[in-house]
């Protein structure tokens, strides 16, 4: 990570940063994703139960073999939502398989939606589009 | 417009423990499909289905071709690994070449037959038995014409003395029925 400075020359007196860039890709994407099933209560959802259905998304849509690149859970919220993390080469492949799945194995409608991705856990730490509501 | 290109897969399929069997090649396509859905999932079918087909299947030797899209090639040749069973037979893929076109599979074939040849005829226990192998060489070296220059210089010999030379020189030079 490297911090830019406005002015970095003309002006002597250290200024504050204003943004921040990575250098080289990162090597994980972490996504935020919120599941939510038919005619059931998501906030019920413990960690095993949604690995396994985010592992039944990935073996629908990419197979035994897409299925067996490492993808871990981190944090199962309340709501239904939680954060994944996934190697970046497939992240696009994974993020399909997510949005592709319909039903789980027992018939009912499911849907995975991806709420934020970021190749920096503190990405997902805040999301500007809940601002307004926060600060109100 | 680019052209859309292609690849060519020359597998054997070896039938382990029961070497007479034979498959046909509808069966031989359904298995490939079923075993992409199951290694790619819908992704890998979905990008190979339109482009995928037996283009030959011998049923004596076993050997088949399969064609696929170039671009995501790799996914139907590990898929290939993965076949275990054929119509209800225990089957094992063996991928020979990958060529651009089946021309360039079939030079491959001939080759690899040639080669092999020479492996399987000392095989051949009785004098009959080598006989009738090398007379089946041999007329496959006429109907084929390949440019054999011994063999030309004296079209109007009888086969056997054409046979009795080949096995003087150690069978190194016949050639193959399957082109």
């Amino acid at each position: 990570m490297k911090c830019t400075t406005a002015a970095e020359n003309s002006n002597p007196v250290p200024v504050k940063p204003t943004n921040f860039y990575a250098e080289k890709t990162q090597s994980y994407v972490y996504l935020k994703t919120s599941l939510t099933i038919e005619d059931e209560n998501s906030s019920e959802l413990n960690g095993n139960q949604y690995k396994f259905l985010i592992l039944q998304a990935m073996k629908e849509t990419l197979g035994q073999v897409g299925a067996a690149t490492p993808v871990d859970l981190l944090k199962v919220f309340g709501d239904g939502t939680c954060i994944i993390r996934v190697p970046s080469r497939s992240t696009e492949k994974i993020w399909a398989a997510l949005t592709l799945y319909g039903s789980t194995p027992s018939g009912k409608r499911c849907a995975f939606r991806v709420i934020h991705a970021s190749p920096f856990l503190l990405g997902l730490a805040f999301n500007s589009r809940n601002h307004r509501d926060a600060t109100s | 417009m680019v052209r859309f290109k292609n690849r060519y897969a020359l597998c054997e399929l070896m039938f382990p423990g029961q070497p007479e069997t034979s498959v046909e090649s509808h069966q031989v396509y359904q298995a490939v499909k079923a075993s992409l859905l199951d290694s790619h999932g819908d992704f890998g079918l979905a990008a190979l289905q339109s482009s995928l087909s037996v283009k030959y299947l011998n049923i004596k030797t076993n050997i088949a071709v399969i064609r696929g899209e170039r671009r995501h090639f790799d996914m139907l040749t590990s898929s290939l690994v993965f076949i275990r069973k054929i119509g209800g037979k225990d089957v094992v893929f063996k991928t020979l070449h990958v060529g651009g076109s089946i021309r360039s599979c079939q030079k491959f074939l001939i080759g690899h037959h040639r080669k092999n040849l020479t492996q399987i005829f000392p095989s051949c226990k009785t004098p009959e038995e080598r006989a009738e192998g090398m007379k089946s060489i041999m007329a496959a070296c006429d109907t084929l014409d390949w440019g054999y220059s011994v063999y030309k210089q004296t079209p109007s010999q009888p086969a056997y003395s054409a046979l009795s030379m080949l096995q003087e020189g150690d069978g190194d030079e016949e050639k193959e029925e399957e082109s």
